[in-house]
């Protein structure tokens, strides 16, 4: 009783990610105890856990609809260049003038990222094309009016913003800072809000939420948009880190951000999994990622056991939550597969 | 006579929850055994242990001529001559008529694939045929409305010529012809082939009419057990539910009210032609006639699932908009669907989840917070106004039994107060007991100002709630009839007779 009880209460897939983390944390601390517990480390960590992380809240987003975005990266790349150019196009001399050039930067940034957003989310939900096939387009898309614009060169962008990427509040990295808070915040939102309620019930089965009354649409569309701006928000942050913008950085964070939804307990076919899932799948990936990149650099002087550890990593995670999770039969998958299509209901029901 | 199948003291609990105790039952050879009891009594269970896709925690099952077994494999259930039509169909809705119905052949052979198809196409069309219905075989699954899937589950049981049959609830969707083709399909069956059949259905004149005995489960136990001709309805619905079910009629109809809903030449292309009526506050209309004869459709395009071409529906005097389900819920209609599986129900989630569903917005402060122990409370109001048998609201509502899950479906709808409900087949899969309960629930909303519209095949469920009845044929409105001392019988023949004519 009081086991089912604390089952209720918490995720067991919550459970599993906080002993790994605690797990790889203690064997690494064992194995490095020099370089792995210290504060400089954990900092580091953070600070490389941060841009995936804001990626990946977008990922989770949709995937909540029974989407996926995978145009993040370009959408973060493109958020980037247009904040690079206009900061340095606008900057003066006076400290005025650079306050103006940063926040004029940061809201159009934000801008292109809903638009961004609001095209997938317009194809996705209007012209019901397959959210896959839809961001892989735009991922092309936006890829190349970044290029145009910049000719696959490198912006810079202006030393006050670097802030964003290095500064530190009570010793925390700020864009780790915006990571969680961000994930905090997104989490409160679907948990306590009408929106996030509807939302779940959407990626659960869209055709009986349609038919409840629930607008299936809007709350596909406003995800969408989210992860633009998510993505844009990941833009600034590397442009703050790096002070340079490109339109082809990052390209391997598309799949690391769907592997840490996913491994965050995210289900591809919706309607389950919380930011901060993700947020502690991110941790454990990247305590294990650096843990690792110490011990085999120590010790063999190479890394390229890194990318196979991730991968057995995954597996293994998902091989055990996904077997947690067989008895809440597999019905609802076969079903799910009737797309909801609300206005061709008509056409389905007159025989 | 012989035992085809003995199953010897079964018992099997989920969690704490007791499915059966100790449940022992024979199907003779040439048979038909028919299982009867509420929802939630472990029928399916009971189906599934005997199929070998769940097994037993105790006792064993037993096909003549074959070790007895308790454990999961459901393809030697196969290889022992047990076919299973499943509560939930379990059919590939992504594959073809065809080729639901004949998929264990291809595996079995080695025959290329094009001479599969043509040949599997063949076996799909004469085992449709034997059941008298006309779905083509290259149909898609996923495109059949319920009644023509069930058809198409039966007729892929039927083509295997099994020794024994399991039907989970095969009638519940389908319409009466159907049912009668089926019932004599079963009976030639067992006297020529001498076939044998384990029967579930909640239409007790159908059991009595077709079982040869007959075994009653009340909460996974048997409570009675022998020959049909022992049983009568009142008997079988007592020892089901422990009570005594009485057939109650509709409150007096309502005089002197407002027309709540005004529908005035209502045309949709190629079903209903212009169709008038008035259904004032508090009164109940049932919607009559046979499959074809638009009286779905009516019923969808009064709340905007289907587009109307011409004509109006007003509520309260105002026009809706035609083809606009939203707005018509706005305006205070809801719509209990057919298909509860895919329309109606979120399977992963919660039963309060589910019932929860259409009122979060009436539980949302103006800045869009949820006030979930509010939203909770209102939807336990209603599955408990409902019975919904269950030992926890948190519990995923694919756990509850199918009559439960219906209950689930309704409870999201009268959540919302609707000022016009429209129901499409309320009961389908309810047993008696609780199809009297959802009855008297009708008629206590319909007392307190609803209006409800009932569309049902279901004669006597029209009789027992429905002030007024519509009945359609060919899409035209050919009867307004009261129903004060209406039969059955007469009920049946005016739906009937228009449609020889036409
Ligand atoms: N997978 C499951 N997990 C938990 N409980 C279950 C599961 N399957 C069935 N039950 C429970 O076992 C009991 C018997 O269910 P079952 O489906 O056999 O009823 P039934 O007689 O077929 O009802 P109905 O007439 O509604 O189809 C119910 O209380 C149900 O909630
Ligand atoms: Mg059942």
């Amino acid at each position: 009783m009081i086991r089912n009880a604390l089952r209720d209460r918490v995720d067991s897939h919550v459970i599993l990610l906080v002993g790994l983390l605690i797990f790889e944390i203690g064997v690494f601390s064992i194995l490095e105890p020099a370089t792995y517990p210290t504060r400089a480390n954990f900092t580091s960590m953070t600070l490389q856990a941060s841009e995936i992380g804001l990626l990946a809240l977008g990922i989770v987003l949709t995937m909540i609809v029974s989407g996926i975005d995978l145009s993040i990266v370009a959408t973060a790349n493109v958020a980037g260049i247009i904040a690079a150019t206009t900061m340095t196009a606008m900057d003066g001399p006076s400290s005025s003038a650079t306050a103006t050039a940063i926040i004029v930067g940061v809201v159009i940034a934000l801008a292109w990222g809903a638009a961004a957003g609001a095209l997938n989310g317009t194809l996705v939900v209007g012209a019901r094309v397959s959210p896959i096939l839809v961001t892989l387009g735009t991922l092309t898309l936006f890829t190349g009016i970044g290029t145009a614009a910049t000719e696959g060169k490198v912006v810079f962008g202006i030393d006050a913003f670097t802030w964003l990427g290095d500064g530190k509040i009570a010793g925390l990295a700020v864009p780790f800072l915006l990571l969680v808070a961000l994930a905090v915040l997104l989490s409160l939102r679907l948990a306590r809000t009408r929106f996030g309620f509807e939302a779940y019930l959407v990626g659960e089965n869209a055709r009986a939420a349609w038919f409840s009354g629930i607008s299936v649409r809007r709350r596909q569309f406003a995800m969408y948009v989210a992860s633009g701006m998510l993505s844009a928000v990941a833009g600034l942050v590397v442009l703050g880190r790096t002070n340079a913008a490109q339109v082809d950085f990052g390209q391997s964070f598309v799949l690391l951000a769907v592997l840490v939804a996913v491994l965050g307990g995210l289900d591809p076919y919706g309607g389950r999994g919380s930011p901060l899932g993700a947020l502690l799948a991110v941790a454990v990936l990247q305590a294990m990622s650096t843990g690792l990149n110490q011990v085999l650099v120590a010790h063999t002087g190479s890394n390229f056991f890194k990318n196979f550890a991730w991968g057995i990593l995954l597996i293994v995670v998902l091989a055990i939550s996904q077997r947690s999770r067989t008895p809440r039969n597999n019905r609802k998958h076969e079903l799910r597969d009737k797309t909801p299509e609300p206005d061709s209901h008509n056409t389905d029901t007159s025989r | 006579m012989s035992a085809v199948l003995t199953v010897a003291e079964v018992s099997r609990s989920f969690g704490g929850v007791r499915a059966l105790h100790n449940v022992s039952l024979a199907v003779e050879q040439g048979a038909v055994h028919c299982l009867v009891g509420e929802n939630g009594s472990g029928k399916s269970t009971l189906t599934k242990i005997i199929a070998g896709v769940l097994s037993a925690d105790a006792g064993t099952v037993a096909m003549a001529g074959h070790e007895p077994r308790s454990g999961v494999n459901p393809g030697l259930a196969i290889r022992e001559g047990i076919s299973v039509i499943y509560q939930d169909l379990a059919l590939f809705p992504n594959l073809t008529v065809a080729e639901n119905i004949a998929p264990c052949e291809r595996t079995a052979s080695l025959t290329p694939h094009w001479r599969w198809r043509s040949s599997a196409k063949r076996a799909a069309a004469a085992a449709l045929e034997e059941l008298g219905s006309a779905i083509s075989p290259t149909t898609v699954v996923e495109r059949l409305p319920t009644a023509e899937r069930q058809l198409v589950a039966i007729a892929r049981a039927m083509t295997r010529r099994p020794r024994m049959i399991l039907m989970d609830e095969p009638t519940a969707a389908l319409t009466h012809q159907e049912i009668d083709r089926l019932l004599a399909l079963v009976r030639r069956l067992r006297d020529e082939h001498s076939m044998s059949f384990m029967f579930i259905s909640h239409k007790l004149n159908e059991v009595l009419e077709l079982a040869d005995s007959v075994t009653v489960l009340r909460n996974g136990v048997v409570a009675s057990e022998g020959p049909a001709a022992d049983y009568t309805i009142e008997r079988l619905s007592n020892d089901m539910t422990g009570r005594t079910i009485s057939s109650a009629r509709p409150t007096k109809a309502p005089t002197g009210r407002e027309p709540r809903l005004t529908v005035t030449g209502l045309c949709v292309k190629g079903a209903v032609e212009d169709i008038s009526f008035e259904a004032a506050e508090g009164e109940v209309i049932g919607i009559g006639g046979l499959l074809g004869s638009g009286r779905t459709e009516l019923a969808l395009s009064l709340c905007g699932l289907l587009k109307s071409s011409e004509g109006s529906v007003e509520i309260d005097g105002v026009a809706l908009r035609p083809g606009h389900f939203q707005d018509a819920i706005k305006r205070g209609i809801a719509y209990v669907p057919e298909d509860r599986l895919t329309e109606g129900l979120f399977l992963d989630r919660s039963i309060r989840d589910n019932a929860a569903a259409a009122v979060a917005s009436e539980h949302t402060s103006r800045l869009g917070a949820l006030n979930r122990s509010a939203l909770h409370a209102t939807a336990e109001h209603w599955l408990g106004q409902l019975h919904v048998k269950t030992p926890d609201y948190n519990d995923a509502v694919n756990t509850l039994s199918g009559g439960n899950q219906q209950r689930v479906v309704l409870s999201k709808w009268l959540a919302r107060r609707p000022r016009l409900l429209i129901l499409n087949g309320p009961t389908v899969g309810v047993d008696v007991g609780s199809r009297h309960d959802i009855h008297e629930t009708i008629r206590h909303l319909a007392k307190d100002g609803t209006t409800v519209i009932i569309a049902s095949d279901d004669l006597p469920e029209l009789l027992a709630v429905a002030h007024r009845v519509l009945v359609l044929s060919s899409g035209q409105l050919r009867h307004d009839i009261l129903t004060g001392d209406l039969t059955v019988q007469a009920l049946w023949e005016a739906i009937s007779a228009d449609s020889a004519l036409s």
